[in-house]
């Protein structure tokens, strides 16, 4: 529930003016500190350009998969991708998501690498199966993503 | 039917034609919203549960307070459709924070 909204915007050009919206959480007033507001035009929030979840085949010898999901903002956006992992112990994939960025040692300088990136065209979601182990398996790896407009290379 | 929202630009563009990287507001476009956020010991694990049923994709941030460093770093946790699982094990008085939010 919104408790208040104050627009305030000005015209004149004789004084630097102090104009926005800001719109406060329930019983709270718009002058109270930032942690309050629900909105505050002065600070940006992250705008949505594209989200999905969908899944991901690995198979077995391959040594790695890459996603390749276009945006062609032209510039690097901020990015988040969650997904779930290969267990090799239990030869079974975690139905559990954590952000694609981890490494799972499976021995000495061996590991699965699970990493994102972006460029000025696409988002990358990458798997790198530590050879001879993780390797050996073939699965599916269920994943999500979410592309914003705000430039992560600022 | 007209074309009609709320747009702010940030200061320096015109919301007539500034991209939308550009703007710190456009009702065209879902922001990301807090569906759920909390304060949690860190010290032993636990399991929180998302208040509301909402779909994927989510995205979720936790913080580890750390009371041997004073300072805060991000955690990587892992969660599914209803519950968010926090491993702990860190020192006494130490804290996750935790936002779980979709757009």
């Amino acid at each position: 529930m919104v408790e208040r909204i104050l627009v305030v915007i000005t015209t004149t050009s004789f004084v630097m003016p102090n104009f926005g919206i800001k719109i406060a959480k329930n019983n709270y007033n718009v002058e109270s500190d930032y942690e309050k507001l629900i909105m505050f035009s002065k600070h940006p929030v992250l705008k949505l350009k594209s989200s999905g979840t969908d899944t991901a085949h690995y198979t077995a010898g391959n040594t790695e998969f890459t996603v390749t999901i276009p945006h062609n903002l032209g510039y690097v956006p901020v990015c988040f991708v969650y997904g779930e992992y290969f267990d090799v112990d239990t030869e079974s994939v975690v139905e559990r998501y954590s952000r694609w960025n981890r490494w799972i040692y499976r021995g000495v300088q061996v590991a699965d690498l699970y990493y994102y990136y972006a460029d000025d065209t696409n988002l990358y979601i990458k798997f790198e199966a530590a050879e001879g182990i993780t390797d050996a398996f073939s699965f599916d790896l269920d994943y999500m993503y979410h592309i914003f407009y705000d430039e992560d290379n600022l | 039917m007209a074309d009609f929202g709320l747009k702010i630009a940030k200061q320096g563009y015109n919301v007539l034609d500034a991209e939308p990287k550009d703007l710190v507001f456009s009702s065209s476009y879902p922001c990301l919203k807090i569906l759920q956020l909390g304060k949690v010991s860190a010290v032993s694990s636990s399991e929180i549960t998302f208040e509301d049923i909402i779909k994927f994709p989510l995205v979720i941030l936790v913080f580890l307070y750390n009371s041997a460093t004073s300072k805060y770093e991000p955690v990587e946790v892992e969660f599914d459709s209803t519950k968010l699982y926090l491993d702990g094990g860190e020192n006494t008085g130490s804290y996750y924070y935790y936002f779980i939010c979709y757009a």
